[in-house]
């Protein structure tokens, strides 16, 4: 089902709620594992993706649209007017933007992104949660992670005795 | 068939709002997939990573697939070490065990960085080479081993075994740096199948050992850096299948030659003296940063008659120097036909001043295609600002230049002769879109700006000149003259006795800061 449009080889995504996102070959070619796809010529027909929904798949896609390197004729017209240094600041405010969703969003974003290996995506998504497990006490990180301590009283103190220093 | 409007705002509005409503109850961190929470840990520093186990029995095993094990005295030994924490153990024993104990619970695969950072020597032989062979084992990509102590030199290094490394299994280190090591090549060394990268730093490496080294790992080795390896007194890393293409040499105090292949792109030296690159055949060398320190050495004659030889490609040229006494050049003078951009950093010796700064305008036309100059003095010397009864001001017959754009002068001072060449500069480069002249000097070594005290005259001096006679021959608005501290600020400087208020004085101190930090840039 790919198809051609003004030039441009389209690729189709498929989730596995049924829906069918048509995008850009280049901007699907952000992901690594879709990229190794189409290089095994195994995207002749839609890729169905699995485990991520379409709305997750949908801003996933939205990341690589906003993300794909501008090459090309049109591309290059545009690097030349627009400095790399203003256009690194100008995603780096859009990236804020985009990760301001709630906590449920944000895991499944990571999971998507680490099932297509899309590098920039996982850092991203990955920064939030590496910056609450670093700045904060144990309780506020389980309870971020909604994990519950089901150690008993020993074995926490036994764990506690094995690495001693990083508890200091 | 339903095709979805990608970033269609009211659909994406639509699951923010379905997400927010099912807060808590969607996916969590923690029914992730193992390998996505190893990754998302691998991003912590180690500590952070152990400390997870505490969370519950599912993190329990989580840290130990971290693949960035990066254990040094102040990660692994929080506070003073002038002994052991509580039990009196010296506190390289305590580091070591702490290390161990890390290493033993640690699954053993898929680190991608291993190194460990602490004065450790010979006397824990046998553990260090348990990490090594952990490292192998694990796969690591890079192997750091750092045992440089900050306050001594280490007696009794720890001798590595390099044959430790390059059985089959190592064919997954891609870079190495060694530091405070004893390194032996022996002579059945296989030699590394993947290594791109290596620095080695404070070891007795040879001459000899050194090339068996190199020419057994040269078919991928991109970079090598050497730093005060003092048994080196020849560098020769020739070898034909040789893809290098970054060099590094930083204080070797013996080294007095260095033979490279042709495909070397980028070379930077550090040493007490002029190096000679041999053979003087023509090298690629592309970008050639040199700093050398103590004895004087004429830059321009260094340029011309060494570098210009052997480096004829060259189009990124640093030179930092202590300026000598100045020779006459030959008559008729090599041309840097590919150097783009030239950075000078000189300082002129202490007493009279012999050399004469007007000289450097012969730059202009040995480097047809220069594009930005950077030209940092640092006058050591007596000084005197121009006045216009200081005689008239020569000029050269005119050269024009017309690929020179921007400009960048530090530690003018308002002498006669750097006057001159600023002169000769601003009126020949016809393309000139910047010429910034500031009146301190940053060619001085970090730090040392703050002890100019003395000098800080001379920076006034240096502003009202630059303001005075090369202002009123800007034509084009092109000269930024940068107004000096000193200038700003003159009671504190000269220690008037006007109270200067708190307010003022750390706003003083503030921009001092921003200057050094500026500096050290």
């Amino acid at each position: 089902m790919a198809t051609r449009e003004a030039g441009k080889k389209m690729i189709m995504l498929k989730s596995p709620d049924g829906m069918e996102f048509e995008v850009e070959e280049a901007v699907a070619m952000e992901s690594q594992t879709i990229r190794k796809m189409i290089e095994d010529d195994c995207a002749d027909t839609a890729i169905l993706i699995p485990n991520i929904n379409s709305k997750i798949l949908s801003r996933v896609i939205e990341y690589c649209n906003k993300h794909v390197p501008t090459t090309g004729a049109t591309g290059a017209a545009a690097s030349d007017t627009v400095a790399p240094a203003a256009l690194a600041e100008d995603l780096k405010i859009w990236d804020a933007e985009f990760i301001k969703v709630n906590r449920a969003t944000r895991f499944n974003l990571i999971q998507a992104a680490s099932y297509l290996n899309i590098k920039g995506l996982l850092d991203l998504t990955s920064q939030t949660t590496i910056d609450t497990i670093s700045d904060n006490s144990l309780e506020e990180i389980r309870s971020f992670l909604s994990t519950k301590n089901d150690y008993l009283p020993e074995e926490e103190q036994t764990i506690r005795r094995e690495n001693q220093w990083a508890f200091q | 068939m339903a095709n979805i409007n990608i970033g269609s705002n009211e659909d994406l509005h639509q699951t923010m709002m379905m997400m927010r409503s099912k807060r808590r109850k969607g996916l969590q961190l923690t029914n992730l997939p193992k390998d996505i929470l190893c990754s998302i840990l691998s991003r912590l520093p180690l500590k952070e990573a152990v400390r997870t186990s505490i969370l519950s029995e599912r993190w329990k095993h989580l840290w130990r697939c971290h693949s960035n094990l990066e254990f040094s005295l102040r990660s692994v030994l929080p506070g003073p070490r002038t002994n052991g924490p509580n039990d009196g153990r010296p506190w390289k024993d305590v580091f070591i065990q702490r290390v161990d104990a890390v290493l033993q619970q640690h699954c053993g695969a898929g680190v991608d960085n291993i190194q460990f950072q602490a004065p450790c020597d010979d006397e824990h032989g046998e553990r260090i080479e348990g990490w090594v062979r952990f490292a192998v084992a694990s796969k690591a990509r890079q192997l750091i081993l750092d045992f440089s102590a900050t306050h001594h030199i280490q007696q009794h290094p720890y001798k590595i075994d390099l044959r430790l490394l390059d059985d089959s299994e190592s064919s997954h280190l891609q870079s190495i740096k060694l530091c405070a090591v004893s390194l032996k090549v022996p002579a059945d060394f296989k030699g590394f199948r993947n290594l791109k990268r290596v620095f080695l730093a404070d070891t007795d490496i040879t001459d000899g050992d050194l090339q068996h080294l190199v020419s057994n790992c040269s078919s991928v080795l991109e970079f090598l850096g050497i730093s005060g390896c003092g048994m080196l007194t020849r560098l020769r890393i020739s070898h034909l299948s040789n893809k290098l293409k970054h060099l590094q040499v930083y204080d070797c105090r013996l080294l007095r030659a260095m033979e490279f292949n042709f495909g070397l792109v980028k070379l930077e030296y550090k040493g007490p003296s002029i190096i000679l690159l041999s053979p003087p055949g023509t090298l690629l060398l592309a970008d050639v940063c040199i700093k050398l320190e103590g004895i004087s050495t004429n830059s321009l004659e260094y340029m011309f008659t060494k570098l210009c030889h052997n480096a004829p490609r060259v189009e990124t040229l640093t030179l930092r120097c202590h300026e000598g006494k100045m020779a006459a050049l030959p008559g008729k003078l090599h041309e840097f036909v590919h150097l783009k951009h030239l950075t000078l950093g000189l300082t002129f010796g202490f007493g009279t001043r012999t050399s004469d700064i007007l000289q450097f305008a012969c730059l202009l036309v040995a480097a047809p295609f220069l594009e930005k100059l950077e030209f940092h003095m640092w006058l050591r010397c007596q000084h005197e600002k121009y006045s216009a009864d200081k005689g008239r001001l020569r000029s050269l017959p005119s050269q024009p230049h017309s690929h020179l754009r921007a400009v960048d002068i530090t530690g003018f001072y308002g002498e006669k002769d750097q006057l001159e060449l600023a002169l000769h500069i601003l009126i020949n480069s016809v393309v000139l879109e910047s010429m910034k002249i500031d009146p301190e000097p940053v060619a001085a070594p970090a730090g040392l700006t703050r002890l100019v005290r003395p000098e800080a005259p001379h920076f006034a001096d240096g502003y009202e000149v630059a303001r005075e006679f090369l202002r009123s021959r800007d034509c084009r608005d092109v000269v930024h003259v940068v107004k000096p501290l000193a200038c700003r600020v003159r009671p504190l400087m000269f220690g008037a006795r006007t109270r200067i208020g708190a307010t003022q004085r750390a706003s003083f101190f503030a921009e001092l800061r921003r200057r050094e930090a500026r500096n050290a840039a």
